[in-house]
C-alpha cells in the first residue's frame, strides 16, 4: 500500500515537472515571437521612413499592397498592417513630420494580442524636393 | 536539469539572435552614412565574433535590390547554431539600406 502511495506521488511529481518545463518553453517561445516581431517591425519601420523622408514620391508605393507582401515575405511578418503619411497630408507643401504606424495581431498562449508601433521622422530633406 | 539546460541554451539563442539584429541594423545604417559595404562586412564580423557564444562563424552577405522601385542593399547575417539534440539551423537577421 505504502509502495503504491510513492508511486503515486513520484508519478504526480513528474507529471508537475513535465508541466512546468512546458509552460515554461512556451513562455519562453512566446516573449521570442513578440521580441522578433517588434525587431522586424522597428527595421521595416526604418527602411519605410529613411526611404520616405529620402524621396516623398515614393510614399505611395510604401502604402501599396505589392509592398506590403514583399515586406512580409523579407521580413516573415503576417498579418501586418502599416500605413505612412506626411503631415500635412499633402507631401508638396512643406511638410514636417512623417508618420508611420505598423501593428501586427500576435497569438500569445492562444490569446490575440496586437502589437503596435509608431515611428516618426524629421523632414528638413522634404525641401531638396519641392 | 536536461529541462534547464535547454532554458539556458533557448536564452543564449535568444541574447545571439539580438546580437545579429542590432549588428544588421548597425551595419545597415553605415551602409546608409556611405560605408562600403566590404568594410562594413569586415567591421561587423569582428564586432560579432567578440559577443559570439556558438562556435560557428558568422557569415555576413550583402546584395543589391529593388523594392518599391527603391534600390537597396540587403545585408544579411546568418550564424550557425547547433543544439543540444544535434540539431543544427541558421540563425538570420536581415536589414535594408538605402
Amino acid at each position: 500500500m505504502q509502495y503504491k502511495n510513492e508511486q503515486g506521488n513520484v508519478i504526480i511529481e513528474f507529471l508537475i515537472y513535465v508541466l512546468v518545463a512546458v509552460t515554461f518553453t512556451q513562455i519562453f517561445i512566446d516573449f521570442y515571437q513578440i521580441a522578433r516581431s517588434v525587431n522586424e517591425m522597428n527595421k521595416v519601420g526604418n527602411l519605410i521612413t529613411s526611404s520616405v523622408s529620402q524621396n516623398p514620391k515614393t510614399i505611395d508605393k510604401w502604402n501599396s499592397d505589392v509592398t506590403k507582401r514583399i515586406l512580409s515575405d523579407k521580413y516573415h511578418l503576417s498579418n501586418v498592417e502599416y500605413f505612412v503619411q506626411c503631415k500635412p497630408l499633402s507631401c508638396s507643401t512643406n511638410p514636417e513630420t512623417i508618420n508611420l504606424r505598423i501593428s501586427q495581431r500576435l497569438s500569445v498562449m492562444g490569446i490575440q494580442i496586437p502589437i503596435s508601433l509608431n515611428k516618426y521622422a524629421a523632414v528638413s530633406r522634404f525641401l531638396s524636393y519641392e | 536539469m536536461f529541462v534547464s539546460l535547454i532554458l539556458c541554451q533557448l536564452i543564449f539563442i535568444l541574447i545571439t539572435y539580438a546580437n545579429i539584429s542590432i549588428a544588421s541594423e548597425r551595419g545597415a545604417r553605415y551602409i546608409s552614412m556611405g560605408s562600403f559595404p566590404s568594410e562594413v562586412i569586415s567591421k561587423t564580423t569582428l564586432e560579432l565574433e567578440k559577443y559570439n557564444f556558438f562556435n560557428g562563424k558568422p557569415k555576413i552577405e550583402t546584395e543589391r535590390i529593388d523594392l518599391a522601385e527603391t534600390k537597396l542593399i540587403e545585408l544579411k547575417i546568418s550564424i550557425p547554431i547547433k543544439t543540444f539534440f544535434g540539431m543544427e539551423f541558421y540563425l538570420i537577421s536581415t536589414s535594408h539600406a538605402i
